[in-house]
């Protein structure tokens, strides 16, 4: 997804103004879209279509609830592992710092055995 | 029913509650993964400076980055046409008062009768064409010079556009091939872990400040690709989950499009047996009424 083919999508009249005014706002003076953005503007366009298709009458059936169960279930999955690997990289950044302090210790101990070397002479 | 129409009608509240709940808990929990990342970069600032200084900028800033070289090029482009006029009128006035002292003074002499006025003024003359060459020269000059500048700016910002757009291509790129090795990767830094274990050791037993110092750097090393490995984690996590979302979508609106649809095509047969039976019936009162006119 770019801006230009984003422009031009708007530019072609199918969503309302409300929507299009919305992604103009996040797109301003931008170059390039964030992750973020591009999550944004899918979740306005969905929105709308969502909106178009409850005016007509058409409701979730149990199909597309089984869609949106397995759709929390694979970004639970997703989030889950997420944030194992976070706590996973969390732990072994807590002990890096701690070798790195055991290291600047390393130092001082040196200086205290020289220290003592020096006064059993 | 056309866009127009469906555009304009009133939205109904609650039908994408649960899927807005959904999406509202995803970014929460990535903006939450992704300030983590952040604060892991942070303290490697604060702990080892300029080392990961790099990284975090390519992390934390860079989206920012053709932004703000976008508006500072913008700032540099309205500048230098300022400048421009501003030596353009400045110089021009300069001419201007240069010529009309020279012309009144050409005017003056000739009005005294001095003999040679006529080699005066074509001294004078050549003088103030001297003059506006060489205010020319400082002109285009200046202009040349705010021209380059103004080249050099817009390149300088085309390329950090370029690099910026590079990035997050490249960022994704990482982030999905890091989501498919991430073992490998996790078994890597092991490695590297051991061998800083190992070189603890080895210190502690032989202390020397070289040693130190190559320890302490891979230290900091290690510190950067894990708080690097975060953030592709983080990045990897927001794609797949756009990619789930992209596809369940894909398939809920190709149904509820479908149900529309038939909908649309019962519609039709109801309209379609409704113009069957007002055809029979009008047979069958045209009928009655031949009936009636035979009686």
């Amino acid at each position: 997804m770019n801006i230009l083919e984003i422009k031009d999508m708007l530019s072609g009249g199918i969503f309302s103004e409300d929507t299009v005014q919305k992604i103009e706002n996040i797109i301003m003076d931008k170059q390039i879209l964030s992750l973020e953005d591009e999550f944004e503007i899918k979740n306005i366009l969905q929105s709308e279509i969502d909106n178009d298709f409850a005016s007509m009458g058409i409701e979730d059936t149990s199909e597309i609830t089984e869609i949106n169960e397995a759709l929390d279930n694979d970004l639970g999955q997703v989030q889950r592992e997420l944030s194992a690997d976070m706590d996973t990289i969390e732990t072994e950044l807590r002990e890096l710092d701690t070798m790195r302090k055991e290291i600047n210790h390393l130092e001082d101990l040196d200086q205290v055995n020289k220290i003592k070397e020096g006064l059993t002479r | 029913m056309s866009l127009e129409k469906i555009n304009s009608q009133e939205q109904k509240p609650g039908i994408t509650d649960a899927g807005k709940n959904r999406l509202d808990s995803l970014k929460k929990n990535i903006t939450q993964a992704k300030n983590k990342v952040s604060n892991w970069f942070s303290k490697g600032l604060s702990i080892f400076g300029s080392g990961v200084e790099k990284a975090a900028i390519g992390v934390l800033s860079t989206p920012e980055i053709a932004k703000a070289g976008v508006e500072k090029y913008k700032e540099l482009d309205q500048h230098t046409d300022t400048l421009a006029h501003d030596a353009g009128e400045s110089l021009g006035y300069k001419m201007a008062q240069n010529y009309d002292t020279t012309k009144t003074f050409v005017t003056e002499t000739v009005n005294a009768g001095v003999d040679n006025v006529s080699s005066a003024y074509n001294e004078a003359k050549e003088t103030v064409l001297g003059i506006k060459q060489d205010l020319s020269e400082i002109y285009q000059a200046g202009k040349e010079e705010i021209s380059e500048n103004v080249t050099e700016a817009k390149e300088f910002v085309g390329q950090k556009i370029e690099s910026a757009k590079e990035w997050t291509n490249t960022k994704k790129q990482e982030a999905l091939e890091l989501a498919k090795n991430k073992q490998e990767q996790i078994i890597a830094w092991k490695d590297d872990k051991a061998e800083i274990i190992t070189g603890m050791a080895l210190l502690a037993k032989d202390f020397s400040v070289e040693k130190k110092q190559e320890l302490l750097q891979k230290v900091e090393t290690g510190w950067s690709k894990l708080a690097q490995m975060g953030s592709n984690l983080v990045n990897a996590a927001e794609i797949k989950s756009q990619n789930f979302i992209d596809k369940a979508r894909a398939r809920a609106n190709a149904l509820k499009l479908a149900q529309l649809e038939l909908q649309m095509s019962l519609a039709t047969t109801v309209e379609d047996r409704a113009r069957q039976k007002n055809e029979a019936l009008r047979a069958k009162i045209n009928g009655i009424n031949s009936l009636a006119q035979v009686a």
